[in-house]
């Protein structure tokens, strides 16, 4: 006897609704509160129309392999694919409060005069980058102490020119506050700002395939990465891959962003889980420590 | 001080790796005093089947963590019979970093885990070892699964070995699911969790 679905046509059973949250976790690292319920029995119910069968015959397809497009289906419906200015602030928060203090505090102990460098990793369009600019500049009391480098990648050239150009319409400015747009975008039309060029020329936009080793040997020594929500578009091969190529690209002791909901535990064990009160962050581990 | 752009760094250490950059020469760098050295030319290696088996002699030696995941996630780009079968002796290895490393890599190789149980893992004399094999079938995506999993169902003695194969079952749900966690049930009635999981892949 087949599992059988809930009466209601969007709702899986409990039984159902944990073997995806379980496959979801580990083929994207991403994890599913209990409070996301509706949101993904609607979207898996979505997909297993689409197959045309019953749950158990889509989820064993998804789950042995059967169809590799069932599983970037369901990726692609679970996952929501836009970029706007201080998307998971609090992350930035971490960034400001957390992780940059400390480097601070190391480079004055060394007296190390390095600048301190941050990737982000897809830039997309360039708002995530753009936001760290943003939050160094109006919230690290210590900005004007240190060379800060942002350097910005993406493996989609049209995205790219998209982010130097640096325009943005409504929806990527909804969450900047009206002073900041005033202090760091000038006004375009009644619905187009662009950030201004101080700024822009601050940001290096380059071509990087996270992928693919010999693009990212020359990403180096950074304090800080961002890559967020990426690797839960990767198979297992791919996002182990990229995850040694963040891991190489961090200095030791430095830290990597991923998205708020994914984990790089399920991926691999190179990088060390910490708890910052704004949220969890993945540290390369320092020269000498144990493993 | 403030924000900067320095577009013309040059990395450090970038002279040094331009250098050994060929195969051989890479090859050689798995040997490195320096785990850092070793673990980025096990990435180099990237896609180069000739380096296999300098890699495969990289994971018996490597003790350095980092320096072995890097050769393990180039290995588990060459999804091989070859690459299954060291990564299986992996599975009895004393180390459990080692262990938990083998079975990692070994989730993402589909064809190397087909080959390993054509190879008869899942009757391996050490229970230990069956367990393990039985957690590479837990994520691994091959249509054969299902198929791998009745077997220890229906005759390993073991009711831990047994318990992890209905736990990978009930992750692929359905008649499967209900039909070994039936049959270890009955093979193992006073196993309470082997009961649990019956009662449980029974109910809507």
């Amino acid at each position: 006897m087949s599992t059988a679905a809930r009466t209601d046509d969007t709702a899986l059973s409990e039984a159902q609704f944990a073997r995806v949250r379980e496959w979801v976790y580990r083929r994207t690292g991403i994890q599913f509160a209990e409070s996301k319920r509706y949101f993904v029995d609607k979207r898996v119910q979505s997909c297993v129309r689409k197959h045309g069968g019953s749950f158990d015959a889509w989820f064993a397809g998804l789950r042995l392999g059967a169809d590799p497009a069932l599983a970037q289906q369901l990726i692609n419906e679970l996952t929501v694919n836009e970029t706007y200015f201080l998307r998971e602030d609090h992350q930035f928060e971490g960034l400001v409060h957390s992780v940059l203090p400390a480097i601070a505090a190391e480079r004055r102990a060394t007296g190390s005069s390095q600048p301190i460098r941050i990737l982000s990793l897809p830039c997309s369009t360039g708002e995530e980058a753009y936001s760290i600019g943003l939050r160094l500049l109006e919230d690290w009391e210590d900005i004007d102490d240190f060379d800060v480098e942002i350097v910005a990648g993406d493996i989609d050239t049209r995205v790219l020119s998209f982010a130097q150009r640096g325009e943005y319409g409504p929806r990527s400015m909804q969450r900047v506050p009206l002073a900041v747009r005033t202090r760091w975008f000038d006004r375009v039309d009644a619905e187009t700002y662009r950030v201004k060029q101080d700024l822009r020329d601050a940001m290096d936009f380059r071509v990087v395939n996270v992928c693919d080793s010999e693009s990212m040997r020359a990403y180096r020594d950074f304090d800080v990465i961002f890559c967020r929500n990426l690797l839960i578009y990767f198979d297992e091969v791919s996002s182990r891959r990229a995850a040694e190529n963040l891991f190489g690209a961090l200095r030791p002791g430095g830290h990597l962003f991923l998205g708020h909901s994914e984990s790089m535990s399920r991926i691999s064990p190179i990088f060390t889980p910490v708890r910052l009160p704004e949220g969890i962050v993945y540290r390369r581990p320092p020269i000498g420590a144990a493993r | 001080m403030g924000l900067v752009r320095r577009t013309a760094q040059v990395p450090t250490g970038e002279e040094r790796r331009e250098a050994v950059r060929d195969s051989s020469g890479l090859q050689q760098q798995l040997r490195d005093g320096d785990a850092e050295q070793r673990r980025r030319a096990a990435l180099d290696l990237w896609g180069d089947a000739d380096a296999v088996p300098a890699l495969l002699d990289a994971l018996a030696s490597e003790h350095d963590g980092a320096a072995r995941d890097a050769v393990l996630t180039t290995l588990a780009g060459h999804d091989t019979p070859a690459v299954g079968a060291a990564l299986g002796r992996d599975l009895s290895s004393e180390d459990a970093a080692r262990r938990n490393a083998a079975v990692k890599a070994l989730q993402a190789m589909p064809l190397a885990v087909a080959s390993l149980v054509e190879g008869g893992v899942l009757q391996d004399a050490d229970a230990d070892v069956r367990v393990l094999a039985v957690m590479v079938l837990s994520a691994v995506s091959h249509p054969d699964v299902p198929q791998w999993l009745r077997p220890v169902v229906d005759s390993d003695a073991d009711a831990n070995v047994v318990a992890a194969a209905v736990d990978v079952a009930v992750t692929i749900g359905g008649d499967i699911a209900e039909e070994l966690a039936a049959t270890a049930a009955g093979r193992f009635p006073d196993n309470p969790y082997l009961r649990f999981l019956a009662a449980r892949t029974g109910q809507p």
